[in-house]
């Protein structure tokens, strides 16, 4: 984007100092841009993140509520599917308000 | 054996559940901002150049203020392109009130930085900070080259006729051009003096530590309490990046901060904000919600650096400010609630580290047989109710990470597979990744309660050599 530059010795630098500042000012640290396609690597590293991310929530939110319904529900399998269902809900709440804070700030005005 | 366990979780369990609750209390107040006020969060609405044409924009100098360490410069150059990409949208347009200036104590950079936008469709100047150079009160540090730029102003450096003013970025800072318009759009209307904006952390992100990305993945929710923070006027909280003050204000309070008791404010950013409360009230405050974006630290000993920096300074802070005659002229109820409300935030920090250690220990029991007492619809061992809080406070704390890891690789570059991926990632380890950021606001508190009052000024390091080279110095 910008012209390259040059930098002279004689400009009170040394020759190696001169070539480092060179370097630094001709180098674009680039902004992240949109990737392309994930490979199969990454597919299968992503489904065992979540795994072990909903597991993680399972411990600290799951398990809690599960026990916290029991007392209102009194049976085993209602205690996990509400308490599965309770999370999930509070999550694509939260996701919903991310995507409307971002909505439209992605878009590049004319 | 299950007796020791049942002695364990009867020894730790009492405490850990307060302890517990005092978290999350304080979490509370970041999910209560996000729940009913996200709409104020960020500006969604889309600013174009030909909408600022038709808006009376004031003068905006974009301050990047540096040691000039190893490995700054290139961030550097990466924020002041951004503001050079907005200028090439309208060259004559933008260099009429749009100028960037870098505050330096290198005069290398600050001569790389003048040959590289030499041609810059808008100005950008360097402004070398003096070795020798020493402010009235001997301030140190980061405020001292902010106090210098100020003097320099004072003496007519880059005077504008009309109303400006300073966007003050860190080192790694980006404004992109849409974010900037929104600014300008935002401070043409504006008559609040110091304003502040989200910041996510999306750059070099996957250069980053998993432990530093899930670390964080804590500071974007943060930012929806520092709305309301900054919206009710009480500084509580005031970051030194995405600050955006008034130039004639910030040239008559000054970053002349002093010292306490002989030793440099670390935390300038927050006796400034401090300063302008006590002196100015909290009509001056607001929010901007124009977003910026910074780059995590690249390991776990830069982000241990750089939170035990942010809480001694803190400590500095209120302990300046409780000293403070001016201060002491506040209503009781508002130094009360200055001085306790940022103990509080500080005491919830750093009480992490102890509670996240000990759950190491105790959740695998707790939930091994709240698992049991539900198969054998056996007794449990807590009430329902206190069941119920503490699933609300892991919804509390997990959702606050889940929230700020998806803001911070939303503009990452990254494919939707490894976005969900780091996403869960940082999830999966917050529990280390919390361990590791507490025990830094715990370590500080310890030695600011055991007298130890010395600061240095080490700019966490911006490329991932600078680093290891910090690492390896032991800085």
């Amino acid at each position: 984007m910008e012209p390259s530059i040059g930098f002279a010795v004689g400009d009170g630098l040394t020759a190696e100092t001169a070539a480092t500042a060179a370097a630094v000012a001709n180098e674009e640290l680039p902004m992240p841009t949109a990737a392309g396609k994930a490979s199969l690597k990454t597919r299968v590293a992503c489904l065992a993140l979540l795994f072990t991310g909903a597991l993680m929530a399972s411990v600290f939110i799951g398990v809690p509520l599960a026990a916290a319904l029991h007392g209102v529900l009194d049976q085993l399998l209602p205690d996990i599917v509400f308490a599965a269902a309770i999370t999930a809900e509070l999550a694509l709440m939260v996701v919903y308000v991310i995507l409307k804070t971002e909505k439209s700030v992605r878009v590049i005005p004319a | 054996m299950p007796d020791l366990i049942d002695s364990a979780l009867m020894t730790l369990g009492p405490f850990l559940f307060v302890a517990v609750s005092v978290i999350g209390v304080r979490m509370a107040g970041y999910w209560l901002s996000f729940v009913f006020f996200w709409r104020r969060y960020r500006r969604r609405e889309a600013v174009t150049t030909t909408e600022l044409r038709g808006l009376d924009v004031p003068f905006v100098k974009i301050q990047i203020t540096t040691r000039g360490s190893d490995g700054s410069t290139g961030v550097i150059l990466r924020g002041i392109r951004n503001v050079v990409e907005l200028g090439r949208e309208d060259p004559a347009f933008y260099r009429r009130f749009l100028s960037v200036e870098v505050v330096t104590e290198s005069a290398d950079q600050a001569e790389t930085v003048r040959r590289v936008f030499h041609d810059a469709p808008i100005a950008v100047d360097a402004l070398v900070i003096p070795a020798n150079y020493e402010t009235p009160a001997g301030t140190g540090l980061k405020a001292r080259g902010l106090h210098y730029a100020v003097e320099n102003r004072r003496g007519l450096w880059n005077r504008k006729s009309g109303r400006t003013f300073i966007v003050h970025y860190d080192e790694e800072s980006v404004m992109v051009p849409e974010e900037l318009r929104k600014l300008m759009k935002i401070l043409s209307g504006t008559s609040k003096q110091v304003l502040e904006g989200p910041i996510f952390y999306p750059l070099e992100y996957l250069r980053a530590s998993v432990l530093c990305r899930s670390m964080e993945a804590n500071r974007p929710i943060g930012c929806y309490e520092c709305r309301h923070v900054m919206e009710s006027g009480v500084p509580l909280h005031l970051h030194g990046s995405n600050l955006v003050v008034d130039e004639a204000l910030e040239n008559e309070l000054g970053w002349d901060i002093g010292s306490l008791d002989g030793q440099p404010f670390i935390a300038e950013d927050y006796v400034f904000g401090m300063n302008a409360f006590t002196k100015y009230g909290r009509d001056i405050f607001d929010w901007h919600g124009c977003l910026m974006l910074e780059q995590p630290p690249f390991s776990v000993h830069s982000a241990f650096k750089q939170r035990y920096r942010w809480i001694f300074g803190v400590l500095q802070g209120i302990t300046a400010a409780a000293r403070s005659s001016l201060f002491r002229t506040l209503p009781l109820r508002t130094r009360t609630g200055l001085l306790w409300g940022t103990r509080f935030r500080i005491t919830t920090f750093a009480l992490g580290a102890i509670v996240g250690t000990l759950s190491l220990l105790v959740v695998p029991l707790f939930v091994a047989r709240a698992i049991a007492a539900l198969i054998l619809d056996d007794v449990p061992l807590i009430p329902e109710a206190a069941s119920l809080w503490l699933a609300v406070i892991g919804a509390m704390w997990l959702g606050s990470v889940f929230v700020g890891a998806w803001h911070n690789v939303a503009d990452a570059g990254l494919d939707r597979w490894t976005r969900a991926a780091e996403i869960a990632r940082a999830v999966a380890v917050a529990p280390i990744a919390g361990i590791c950021e507490s025990s830094a606001a715990l370590w500080a508190v310890v030695g600011w309660v055991s007298g130890k009052r010395g600061v240095a000024w080490i700019p966490t390091p911006k490329t991932k050599q600078a680093d290891l080279a910090s690492i390896r110095n032991g800085e």
